[in-house]
């Protein structure tokens, strides 16, 4: 093989621009909604806006190519909600693609990112594709998991030629994960599309043994997702075959291996593990079928009665039909969500049980601009809830509308 | 030059298409005698060109390879243009073919020159969806199969049978080639694909693409 001379050097991309990529967003918008006050407002709500709110969202993912084979990626946010710290950078690494020299695709990935999980969220700034809450499963992804860490990931066609048979694997090792898993235990699922930022910080309702002088009164009124408390790495891995370049069967298992006694700053590290499995099947041309379901326990404090202080089981899944028009995308999603308290101490009640339903409709006005319609129903069981004086049994609506931009 | 040799090259020249050639057509169908498109047809038995092949074009739009299968006599060089907006990274893992052009966009590289017979699997470092083939055949006398199936072959008239190979990444077994005998004086071809198709690739659909 013979490369002309001067080809290392003619079609090189000199030019600064040529080596920078960014995608970028800005949603403006308004939400009418019912139930509990939001959880951003250190509530109950499942919801991340209380009625009334103006919804605003500005992203942005910048990636350099800083060789040819190496690249830096940030992704940052800009909401406004009752939280502190909702805008700031939610992506920061730097990904190495060396060129194939056989079948196998080498990537490597070392920062802060998110895992390879969701399959909603696949557009530039981990945007939804379908929706503009993620799933259950999808939004606690966003609030309390991203992998502070090393990934590699191989993926190879299954035979060398013409082959539609892809398979592709992923593990990283990973800091910063050790309070992950609390706000399930002591908030419960929720769905909306709030990222948390790196330094981020979420509130935490007032719960009976976090109160002074009870057994959890160490807890600080909110959790840092992405404190290191044990210095201990964490481990993924995810499996994904793929047929042709749209069916996707993937299978994954996640541990932050926290050491569930330790404590540091108001945070406790919790103990998180959990198995994934997802599907993604296009259908009729226009039509995509997606359905995720996510099952394992979260842990923390010293073990009686053969149970750490907090041991609950979590649970979701759900399933959704998407359908792509001439002038934008409508989807339906129904999603399920668990945790199921198995521990000694009765006061500290996190059992739930919810169900949600979502419709989404986008209608594309221009390339770069869309009106959005999104209707969000969420059925919750919540016995603590009694305890903040709330009705433990809540149906949350919300309708938003947005007008989105991009460029 | 003196006066005999260029008049044997006009002579070459003026009648050689005449004496030496014949079109052939070449159809492609699968097992149930339906057409399959795109589908690389040539045959060895043809005149050697003479000079060095004109360079030949393997765009790069909407992140896809265009065309998606490109046929070139040995010796072609083939130029990488990218008429996207993104930086693009080309490459081949196919031995001894192998190659990789640097990041670019805007700017059209230099052409790659292809001086080995055989599949070169083209595909872009960054977007892991994008896929071409480059059919390199020892031969100048190929073609593709259009969207019924038929493609037109420029053979010598040797007066003796022809083999005609048909190549795509769809036929499964034996590296995707095929080959059939033309037998003399015959100027149709027809070759049934028994083995069931894959199905055509689609470069760049997938949500796994990355933006």
């Amino acid at each position: 093989m013979i490369i002309l001379p001067g080809a290392l050097t003619a079609g090189t991309t000199d030019r600064l621009a040529d080596r920078i990529d960014f995608w970028g967003g800005v949603d403006a918008g308004y939400v009418y909604a019912s139930g509990h006050p939001s959880w951003t407002e250190s509530s109950g709500g499942k919801l991340r806006y209380t009625n009334g709110h103006a919804a605003l969202r500005g992203f942005g993912e910048l990636r350099g190519r800083l060789t040819d084979t190496l690249s830096l990626t940030i992704a940052a946010e800009v909401g406004r909600d009752s939280t502190p710290q909702e805008s700031g950078i939610t992506q920061a690494y730097l990904a190495w693609n060396p060129i194939p020299r056989s079948s196998i695709r080498h990537r490597f990935r070392v920062g802060a990112f998110y895992p390879q999980l969701s399959l909603e969220h696949t557009q530039p700034g981990w945007t939804n594709r379908h929706t503009l809450s993620g799933s259950a499963l999808a939004t606690w992804i966003a609030e309390e998991l991203r992998t502070f860490g090393l990934e590699w990931r191989g993926s190879t066609r299954l035979s060398a030629l013409g082959t539609h048979h892809n398979l592709a694997l992923s593990v990283s090792a990973f800091t910063n994960n050790d309070p992950t898993g609390s706000l399930l235990a002591w908030r419960g699922w929720s769905l909306h599309d709030r990222q948390s930022t790196l330094r981020d910080r979420l509130p935490l309702a007032t719960l009976p043994l976090n109160r002074p002088g009870e057994v959890f009164a160490p807890q600080a009124p909110f959790t840092a997702p992405f404190r290191e408390v044990d210095n201990r790495l964490g481990y993924a891995a995810t499996a994904q075959y793929r047929y042709r370049s749209d069916s996707i069967f993937q299978v994954g298992y996640y541990d932050n291996r926290g050491d569930p006694t330790a404590l540091e700053d108001g945070q406790y590290a919790w103990n998180t593990r959990f198995a994934h499995v997802g599907v993604e099947l296009p259908f009729a041309e226009d039509w995509v079928f997606v359905s995720q379901w996510l099952r394992g326990s979260t842990s923390m404090g010293p073990v009686f009665g053969g149970r750490n202080a907090v041991d609950a089981q979590i649970e979701t899944r759900f399933a959704l039909l998407g359908l792509t028009t001439q002038r934008g995308n409508a989807a339906i999603r129904v999603d399920q969500f668990d945790v199921d308290d198995r521990d000694q101490l009765v006061a500290d009640n996190n059992n739930e049980r919810g169900r949600a339903l979502t419709l989404f409709y986008r209608h594309r006005l221009t390339d770069n601009t869309s009106l959005v319609f999104e209707y969000l129903n969420v059925r919750t069981e919540r016995p603590i809830w009694e305890f903040n004086n709330l009705d433990p049994v809540e149906t949350e609506s919300q309708v938003q509308l947005r007008a989105q931009f991009r460029f | 030059m003196n006066l005999s040799r260029l008049l044997a090259g006009v002579l070459s020249v003026a009648i050689c298409p005449v004496a030496a050639s014949a079109t052939i057509d070449v159809l492609v169908v699968d097992a149930l005698g339906q057409p399959i498109p795109e589908v690389v047809v040539f045959t060895r038995d043809s005149d050697q060109s003479a000079a060095a092949p004109e360079p030949v074009v393997l765009d790069q739009i909407d992140r896809r390879f265009e065309p998606h299968i490109l046929v070139i006599e040995k010796g072609t060089a083939v130029s990488f243009p990218n008429s996207d907006a993104v930086a693009h990274h080309v490459y081949s893992f196919s031995k001894p073919n192998d190659f990789a052009l640097p990041l670019y966009k805007g700017t059209v590289p230099d052409p790659v020159r292809f001086e080995h017979e055989g599949i070169v699997t083209i595909g872009c470092n960054i977007h892991d969806d994008m896929l071409a083939y480059v059919v390199v055949v020892d031969s100048s006398s190929f073609a593709k199969t259009d969207q019924d199936g038929h493609a037109s072959l420029d053979l010598p008239a040797t007066g003796s049978e022809s083999a005609v190979t048909a190549w795509s990444p769809r036929f499964r077994g034996n590296k995707g080639y095929r080959t059939q005998n033309l037998p003399a004086g015959e100027t149709q071809l027809v070759i049934q694909i028994k083995k069931k198709l894959r199905p055509p690739h689609t470069q760049g659909t997938g949500s796994s693409t990355p933006y």
